[in-house]
């Protein structure tokens, strides 16, 4: 038997319900794996940020002590210094030079003790190892 | 040289700009600076600073912030040239900052113009008999205190000898040097080298050489650094 119009209409509506439905949930879908993608992405973007922004640290930090005693004759000793009214320091640098004796003194120790000799960035040249 | 008294009360008021160095050309970045704030340009004629802006610094900066600022001023230098600014360089707002750029414009980009090209190697050495002389009765006529003296001439004349034949060869290789005063200990040369960027392997390679062949000395070399000791007029 044959389904007479009004079945027919109600199937067509049906199946447009269900195409709709299946649509939307496509929709869905697609706009999830967007927001997945863009989620990626970004994770992506900031891991490759950190790993760069890192790069040259990480790099020194693998020899970081002896880095260190370098680091500080630098960053707290050379440099461009901005005079004048305007400047501030972040804090008392000589608090700074405080905090950080004790751990640069137990590095000349151990360079002393040891003869261990590193240097930044893994090129380490060290007498006793030529 | 040290920057001025520390200014608490102040940082605590209002927002501040942290400098961390000054480019010739636009340089290129990702990530953070300090406390992960956003890394900004301040440009002013032709110099451009990059600095992040801060309602408050660490009153007690340790030495993370010491990584970070200079991990900021390395990935800088990749790209430009660049004076790295002193740890701790901040200005009250941009305006302030613009004012500093204009006036010492000549200075710095006098500055840049003989970095262009070059980083710094830093270079330690220790002489490895650093204990003071045995004191000794070998002399008669000056008694064990003058023949103690004399001894411990003859030992720092011939640290400075040591010292020199390292210094010498180091220097030629480089565009500049810099002898800094002073170890923690005595017994220690510190010296750091611009070199052009083509020379840093050569340049490893005599201190390899030297190492080798000088005796009693235990030599380290560091870098490449940002210019920190290349920043300033008088160096």
């Amino acid at each position: 038997m044959n389904p007479g119009p009004s079945d027919r209409s109600k199937q067509l509506a049906a199946d447009k319900r269900a195409i709709a439905k299946e649509r939307s949930a496509r929709q869905r879908d697609v706009a999830a794996a967007r927001r997945e993608r863009d989620r990626e992405g970004w994770r992506a973007r900031r891991d490759a940020s950190r790993e760069r922004q890192h790069a040259g640290v990480s790099r020194a930090l693998r020899d970081r002590d002896v880095s260190l005693l370098d680091l500080i004759d630098r960053l707290l000793d050379g440099g461009v210094v901005i005079y004048g009214d305007i400047t501030l320091a972040v804090a008392d640098v000589d608090l700074l030079y405080v905090g950080l004796r004790a751990m640069v003194a137990s590095v000349e120790t151990i360079e002393r003790d040891l003869g261990v000799s590193l240097s930044a960035r893994g090129a380490s040249l060290d007498a006793s190892a030529l | 040289m040290r920057v001025g008294p520390p200014s608490m009360r102040v940082l605590c008021e209002a927002l501040v700009l942290y400098v961390y160095a000054i480019a010739d050309s636009t340089p290129v970045w990702e990530g953070t600076g300090l406390q992960g704030a956003r890394l900004e340009a301040v440009r002013e004629g032709d110099l451009i600073a990059v600095v992040t802006e801060h309602e408050d610094l660490p009153p007690q900066p340790g030495e993370e912030d010491l990584w970070t600022h200079e991990g900021v001023v390395e990935q800088l230098m990749d790209a430009s040239t660049i004076l790295p600014l002193r740890f701790g360089s901040t200005v009250r707002d941009r305006n302030g900052l613009k004012e500093v750029l204009g006036q010492r414009r000549h200075e710095f980009t006098g500055l840049i113009g003989r970095l262009h090209g070059a980083v710094e190697l830093g270079v330690r050495a220790r002489l490895e008999t650093s204990e003071r002389p045995a004191v000794s009765a070998a002399s008669p006529a000056s008694g064990p205190g003058g023949a103690y003296l004399l001894e411990l001439a003859e030992r720092e004349r011939g640290a400075a000898e040591i010292l020199t034949q390292i210094h010498g060869p180091l220097t030629r290789l480089a565009r500049r040097s810099r002898r800094m005063p002073g170890g923690l200990r005595q017994g220690t040369f510190k010296a750091a080298y611009l070199v052009d960027r083509a020379r840093i392997e050569p340049f490893r390679a005599q201190v390899a050489e030297l190492a080798a062949e000088v005796d009693g000395v235990r030599i380290t070399c560091t870098g490449p650094w940002p210019p920190y000791s290349f920043s300033s007029e008088t160096n």
